[in-house]
């Protein structure tokens, strides 16, 4: 029996290989090496988009606590809070004649910004709010995944009071980019919101 | 960069083997194929580090198997194997004899059919196939005892002289008399 059963199966597996249709190894290993750079190539650009989406509000975070501390919400006043990056008028609350050309240009009165401020918008949440805003209106449709998660990430982390403001206030594309560009202090927002 | 030479070299003589073994435990030439291929295609993709493994062949036989037990590749590979017979008419003829070994073995558990396969095709020692399935030493002497046992009876008639031609189409069997 045992022997009749390994002559059989030798038989069947004789039968498969002779009328097996099976590529040639070069295609496979085309097929494995365009698999291998379509899942590379993906990963790169989804990692791209979040750094230069997102990353200008990825601060350096609480140890332990996975909220980015740049989009820390108002009245949180850890020693480790991180700090936007201080504009070369950083130890000054006033406005550089720079600053305030680039807002008056784009319409942003000072009002505007006070209103944001004092809602308490940090340096790092405008800066990836212009990001992700301008990836918004650049891409077509289908391609807005990269903004999407950005915008949901930066949404995720705004209070009720920031996204309030921002409804508010109604700011155009071109003032969150200006306000970016602006790119005001925290002393400067400060000084601000208690104008 | 891993070298194509190599692969190919394994690829060339180890593929018809495989594809024989994967039919006999799965059923379905086509889906062996699929199957065989995808493994393949993963070890290329994995090739700097499977080049030195000790049984390069098992990696690939294993892989191949969980690839077409897996429910949503089964699905895939059906669909394809579908799209595949419309356009070819022509299937490869299979012997009643054969055929009766397959709608045998189809008959047994999956696990007592792949022990079968290992032990009487590929020639692996119960250790082995223990150390390949995963199973106990135990499991595979009982599975290889029940699955001899069920097969027995469905294939007495294996010496019979040989009968009519019969197509095998992907996962609907007939006999057909040829004329």
């Amino acid at each position: 029996m045992h022997d009749s059963l390994r002559t059989q199966l030798s038989e069947l597996a004789d039968y498969a290989s002779g009328n097996a249709r099976l590529d040639t190894p070069a295609a496979l290993r085309q097929r494995g090496t365009r698999r291998g750079r379509r899942r590379r190539g993906g990963a790169a650009l989804l990692g791209v988009g979040i750094v230069a989406a997102a990353g200008a509000s990825i601060g350096i975070a609480h140890p332990g606590v996975t909220r980015p501390v740049g989009i820390a919400r108002p009245g949180a006043t850890g020693p480790d809070t991180a700090r936007a990056p201080a504009s070369s008028s950083a130890s000054s609350a006033q406005l550089t004649a720079y600053q305030t050309t680039v807002l008056a240009k784009a319409g942003l009165t000072k009002a505007k910004v006070a209103a944001l401020a004092k809602s308490g918008f940090t340096t790092a949440q405008i800066s990836a709010l212009a990001a992700a805003t301008a990836q918004l209106t650049q891409q077509d449709k289908n391609a807005l995944t990269i903004a999407r998660i950005a915008a949901g990430y930066l949404a995720r982390y705004l209070t009720p009071a920031e996204r309030t403001a921002l409804l508010r206030e109604g700011l155009k594309t071109t003032q969150i980019a200006a306000l970016a560009k602006a790119h005001l202090s925290a002393a400067q927002l400060a000084a601000l919101s208690r104008s | 960069m891993p070298k194509a030479d190599d692969f190919d070299e394994f690829y060339a003589t180890t593929s018809r083997r495989l594809v024989g073994q994967l039919f006999a435990m799965i059923g379905d030439l086509h889906e062996a194929e699929d199957a065989l291929q995808e493994a393949y295609i993963r070890a290329w993709q994995r090739w700097p580090r499977i080049q030195g493994y000790h049984d390069r062949e098992a990696w690939i036989r294993t892989v191949a198997y969980r690839i077409s037990v897996n429910a949503w590749s089964k699905a895939r590979n059906r669909l394809t194997a579908h799209h595949r017979a419309s356009r070819h008419a022509e299937q490869p003829e299979i012997s009643p004899d054969l055929l009766t070994l397959v709608s045998a073995l189809r008959k047994i558990p999956e696990p007592q059919r792949r022990v079968i396969v290992l032990h009487h095709l590929a020639g692996l020692s119960i250790e082995e196939i223990a150390a390949e399935t995963g199973a106990p030493a135990g499991t595979v002497k009982a599975r290889l005892a029940r699955g001899r046992k069920a097969l027995g009876p469905l294939v007495s008639d294996f010496d019979e002289p040989p009968g009519p031609r019969t197509h095998l189409t992907g996962h609907s069997r007939e006999t057909t008399a040829h004329a």
